[in-house]
């Protein structure tokens, strides 16, 4: 069992301590609900760009991985479609002292226009790592794909024009606008007590400040599919994503989607797996995620492929997909594996680094207001085998389909595709 | 230093264990390692193949049965080939850490190589192949190795090549099996809630039936008498290069010193070194500029890495070039080196809190001749000077040691043999 304990400050923002008194370091994370979702088309990409100048530093912190160095500590962050998140691991002793030089990055930010257009070639650099990559291509597909005109519709990178088109007026105000207390959440996880994480805060007078920002706004998300997208480009091989948008909200629906997650693809004897991979050797490995953000779920799983197997593999998607909402006869045993798989992925990755341990709590509390490892492990133990196949039912609607290859097809190859 | 629990056993002639202690974990993770990978391959692909077929199934379980199997007990399984070692790493919640000691034991003591299944992981390795080498990073990351060693059996990639992949039949399989069984060392570490002897206890009473007399082949890497440079044309949108000098392995005292010249450069433990400074934050031409070190027992390649659009790529090697040539020809300030010490103690203690890490650490350590105590180790880095580390960083850096691998839109090899040959002279 962990404990964690949370203080809210009157002005909205929320620190939350894990408490793991044996624990010899610690993990800070930072969160706003700035991704994607909340940038305008023509400056799509924004929030990451965002990102990446917090580490450009401050009047008084030139030089952020030095200072950072200096504690022990490992820092990185992540922008997602519905949030960016700050994050750091260290020596327990060197805890505090992360804590307040984020805070102190977070608001003290410089945003030099010199630094803006340097760093605008590091942005396209990732931004053709992404291209180049048909994995991360597909992936960063999925979303503008399967939510089409909901605002979780994102790539997060954006393209190569949104990125050209971002001045440094703009980027100046999305941060002033957006990185502000009402927005943030903290979570500390480590072997610390909570009246030093509220001094730390206390310290930084921005942090205490009633700041206003613009209420973030969320809309419900009506499934549109299905859809299919072709990404043409001059690989060898096929790259091909399935994206099924989940419901989200209640604990059953959510812990259906983990499962599904396991039972379609992540398990070592998922469906897929074992169609794709063992059984017919249409490709090598799969790759799955199942993030929840606070409008709608998303499974997405991608795989390469060869050319000329494309239209057996689409055959087993359909197939699967078929039998996935016709599901009266799925083995109860097949639910425990994957049940059992999804609760050993989940442990798996609290047991993970710190930075990864208190990432994933930034972003569950981000979205749902809270976060307790034992209670998602326990939504996972007990979900009703019966719920689950109705859940799934739900899940494996056409609507709820995308489809994505990238490589050398044929433009209009996959518009016959019937789900 | 913070203390980790380390505990080494050995249970016969070339098998060990290592087990560390960490109270306050969920889960365990477990490694097999096996000290013989595609540097022994008799056709190239062949370790590659074999560890990949003994998580495919084993002589008791079908495929369907062993992935099932794991699955079961909420155990994430995985297989990894490198040039000197083969390995299946597992990690699964505390409470099925028994059952879980048990599957690994069964795939690694009772392998099955039928034609029918072979045939379809030949299949799944080509594939993995030609997706390393359609992606102009992984390519360029593979390719550096034929470059530092060209013609040899440490330069061709762990998975083999499609051609090599296809030569391979059960009877292969079946004889590196079998001369594995004779010769490689196995290496057990086992990180856990449990106490280290507890571990091992554990570890110990899954492999009853083990018995080896080894005697591992000796990895003995050739130098050429000048540098290489190689190209993999690809229709990319940027082009990546891979730098590469030679250097001694894990085991040599020079070690903790090439371990520091990694994180200076910047390492997966540091990234934001000299490389990230100069290429990244100084001039915005990259966003993953890195160095690593790839140690293996005797040898080893210190390599740096960037992906630039095609038109910067000659100003980004010769910057790579100068960071590098730069740990040759200046020793490093006292109060950096001091910094980076430090850093690299309090990365280590971090690392050792993750399962995963932590077990891969122990039973690569072990098996290469590295420190598995972490005071130990931590020790060795701390003796190290900089007067020590820029006489390893000479020794390494000398212009027949240093080898090109580059994949997207690459320059003439004219033009990059020249730019190699400044950059190092």
């Amino acid at each position: 069992m962990t404990d964690t304990e949370t203080h809210k400050f009157s002005n909205g923002l929320q620190l939350v301590l894990e408490k793991l008194p044996k624990a010899k370091s610690a993990g800070v994370a930072i969160g706003f609900p700035v991704g994607g979702r909340t940038e305008k088309p023509d400056v799509s990409g924004i929030s990451h760009y965002l990102e990446h100048m917090i580490f450009k530093g401050t009047k008084t912190v030139k030089s952020v991985d030095t200072t950072f160095d200096k504690l022990g500590a490992r820092n990185n962050a992540w922008t997602d479609v519905d949030a960016t998140i700050y994050i750091a691991e260290s020596p327990k002793k060197y805890s505090i002292n992360v804590l307040d030089l984020w805070l102190h990055l977070l608001s003290e930010a410089s945003i030099e226009p010199e630094e803006l257009e340097r760093e605008r070639g590091v942005i396209l650099s990732e931004y053709f790592i992404t291209e180049d990559n048909p994995d991360s291509l597909v992936e960063k597909t999925a979303t503008l794909a399967l939510f089409k005109d909901h605002p979780l519709s994102t790539t997060v990178i954006g393209s190569e024009e949104t990125i050209k088109a971002i001045t440094h007026s703009k980027m100046h105000d999305y941060f002033r606008s957006l990185y502000i207390p009402a927005n943030t959440v903290i979570w500390v996880s480590g072997d610390l007590t909570m009246d030093k994480l509220i001094d730390c805060v206390k310290g930084d007078d921005y942090w205490t400040r009633n700041a206003k920002g613009p209420a973030t706004s969320y809309k419900e998300f009506k499934p549109q599919g299905p859809s299919t997208t072709e990404l043409c480009r001059p690989t060898k091989l096929l790259q091909v994503g399935l994206a099924l948008s989940g419901p989200t909200g209640s604990a059953e629906e959510r812990a259906s989607l983990q499962i599904l997650g396991s039972m379609l693809s992540s398990g070592q004897s998922s469906i897929l797996r074992r169609r794709l991979v063992l059984e017919a050797q249409l490709t090598d490995k799969l790759r799955t995620l199942t993030p929840c953000y606070k409008e709608a779920g998303m499974l997405f799983t991608t795989f390469a492929t060869r050319p000329d197997g494309a239209s057996k593999v689409l055959k087993i998607l359909t197939e699967t997909l078929g039998e996935l909402r016709e599901n009266a006869d799925m083995p109860k045993e097949h639910f425990e594996n994957a049940r059992n798989h999804a609760i050993g992925q989940l442990t798996a990755s609290i047991d993970s680094s710190m930075m990864w341990r208190t990432l994933q709590a930034a972003w569950e509390t981000l979205r749902r207001g809270h976060c307790s490892w034992d209670e998602l492990i326990a939504q996972l133990e007990t979900l009703d085998f019966k719920e689950f196949k109705k859940n799934v039912k739900e899940i494996s609607r056409p609507e709820r389909t995308a489809l994505i290859m990238a490589g050398d097809v044929k433009e209009g190859s996959t518009r016959k595709l019937r789900f | 230093m913070v203390t980790f629990p380390v505990l080494v056993r050995k249970v016969s002639r070339g098998v060990n264990i290592v087990a560390l202690s960490n109270a306050f974990l969920r889960s365990a993770s477990i490694v097999f390692l096996v000290g013989r990978g595609s540097y022994s391959d008799p056709i190239e692909g062949c370790a590659c193949i074999e560890n990949s077929m003994r998580l495919r199934l084993t002589s008791r379980l079908d495929p369907l049965a062993l992935q099932a199997s794991m699955d079961r007990i909420g155990a994430t399984v995985e297989a990894a080939t490198d040039r000197d070692f083969m390995l299946l790493r597992a990690q699964v919640p505390s409470k099925k850490l028994e059952e879980c000691l048990r599957l690994l034991a069964e795939m690694y003591e009772s392998p099955s190589f039928p034609r029918s299944e072979l045939v379809k992981e030949k299949a799944s390795q080509r594939l993995a192949y030609e997706k390393i080498m359609q992606d102009p990073m992984t390519a360029s990351m593979t390719n550096i190795w034929k470059a530092a060693f060209p013609r040899q059996r440490l330069g061709h990639p762990v998975t083999g090549y499609p051609k090599t992949i296809e030569k391979i039949t059960p009877k292969t399989l079946k004889e590196f099996d079998d001369q594995t069984r004779r010769t490689a060392p196995l290496i057990i570490s086992i990180v856990g809630k449990h106490r280290e002897e507890t571990l091992a206890d554990l570890a110990s009473s899954a492999l009853e039936k083990v018995s080896l007399r080894p005697s591992p082949e000796k990895i003995t890497p050739r130098l050429g008498p000048k540098s290489n440079v190689l190209r993999t044309l690809l229709n990319a949108q940027q082009t990546t290069f891979t730098v590469a000098a030679v250097t001694d392995g894990a085991s040599s005292p020079d070690y903790p010193k090439l371990l520091l010249l990694e994180d200076c450069l910047g390492s997966e433990r540091h990234y934001a070194g000299t490389l990230f400074k100069e290429l990244r934050e100084k001039r915005g031409l990259t966003y993953f500029p890195g160095a690593r070190l790839f140690a293996l027992r005797p040898c080893g390649l210190l390599t740096a890495h960037a992906g630039v659009k095609h038109e910067k790529i000659s100003e980004a090697l010769r910057l790579t070039l100068k960071c590098m040539r730069d740990l040759r020809d200046k020793a490093l300030p006292e109060k950096s080196l001091k910094e980076l010490k430090t850093l690299h103690r309090q990365i280590i203690e971090t690392m050792l809190e993750v399962p995963t890490r932590a077990s891969t650490w122990l039973a690569l350590n072990f098996f290469r001749g590295a420190e598995t105590n972490p005071e130990s180790y931590m020790s060795k880095i701390e003796a190290v000077t900089a007067e020590n580390m820029r006489k390893t960083a000479e020794k390494s850096l000398t212009s027949t040691r240093v080898s090109i691998s580059i994949a997207g839109k690459p320059p003439s090899i004219k033009n990059l043999a020249e730019t190699l040959k400044e950059g190092t002279e």
